[in-house]
């Protein structure tokens, strides 16, 4: 009977301690607005055809430039987890940039971090 | 036989007691924190360093650039907020770079980019430079006394163990290391600068 009552408070803490550590990056209003069916291989292939949707995009930085008035980076893409996260053990799908508005600190945005980002396709850049 | 006892476990609690006070001191003088109260927010030293001309603060973070002037060593600060014995902790957060103005030779292999500092000085006023193209202000800072913290395990640590245990590095985190100040003079550079 003890013993039961055990192993149902062991079964709630592990189903607590589960949620704790899986709690979403992003809050759900933003996390929302992405399109589930969305494959970054279709919009590597044809950026211009995705520009204006919102999609979820993770992996390693590559570089930082602070701009005058927003910041550029260059990603490695990486598949994304059920976080959101970069899932870097997995291939990459190539770069993509980030325009992110205002001063991102490239002292704390380093290459070889890992980063995920909610935002909106703009345009495609052709770099060398 | 059971005051035998309860002795030595007092004893024990005194000995743990001191061993814990040992590592958890503050760095900086008592004289110069006193002189920093009462504490300014970065937030608002950044926003309007002039503001603030003459006053001490205790500063510290991550170094990012070290260089010598004739008579000088600037020495170009990303801040972290500061722990309870005065050590930059282990986070991203920030709220952005500050510039000391040193006046005693700090060498920048010594003082190296990515080494932890803290520094206590006078708000001299600001100082302006360019990151990538954005245009920074830096709060100026002078130097009384600095602190460079012994580099962390987790820059030594092998490859992958650092990505892998986030959390790891901290139990190992310079101060918290348990043989702190047991190792060469390396782990003392605290220095008073003479102005």
């Amino acid at each position: 009977m003890g013993l039961a009552i055990a192993w149902r408070w062991m079964g709630l803490i592990s189903v607590l301690l589960g949620v704790v550590a899986c709690a979403p990056v992003f809050t759900p209003a933003v996390r929302s607005q992405v399109d589930p069916t969305f494959s970054y291989a279709e919009l590597a292939a044809s950026p211009a055809s995705h520009v204006g949707r919102v999609v979820l995009l993770a992996g390693t930085i590559v570089d930082v430039t602070n701009l005058q008035d927003s910041t550029r980076l260059t990603l490695l893409q990486y598949p994304t987890g059920r976080r959101g996260q970069p899932r870097t053990h997995r291939p990459s799908g190539g770069r993509f940039l980030l325009l992110a508005p205002g001063y991102l600190e490239a002292e704390v945005y380093r290459p070889g971090r890992a980063l995920s980002v909610i935002g909106e396709v703009k345009d495609s850049k052709t770099c060398r | 036989m059971q005051s035998r006892y309860s002795r030595l476990s007092w004893g024990l609690l005194v000995i743990v007691g001191i061993l814990l006070g040992m590592g958890c001191g503050r760095t900086i003088s008592p004289a110069v924190h006193q002189q920093a109260q009462p504490p300014i927010p970065f937030r608002e030293l950044r926003a309007n360093p002039e503001a603030f001309t003459g006053r001490t603060v205790i500063l510290g973070g991550e170094i990012l650039n070290t260089l010598n002037t004739e008579n000088h060593t600037f020495v170009e600060v990303l801040q972290k907020p500061l722990d309870r014995s005065d050590a930059p902790r282990f986070t991203d957060k920030t709220a952005g770079r500050f510039m000391a103005r040193c006046d005693s030779y700090l060498d920048p292999a010594i003082y190296a980019k990515d080494r932890q500092v803290t520094i206590a000085g006078r708000v001299l006023g600001r100082h302006t430079g360019q990151v990538g193209e954005t245009e920074y202000v830096y709060p100026l800072m002078s130097c009384i006394e600095t602190h460079l913290w012994p580099r962390t395990t987790a820059a030594n640590a092998p490859y992958g163990y650092y990505d892998a245990y986030p959390w790891y590095p901290h139990l190992f985190y310079h101060h918290l290391h348990p043989f702190y100040g047991l190792h060469y003079p390396y782990y003392r550079h605290h220095r008073r600068h003479r102005r």
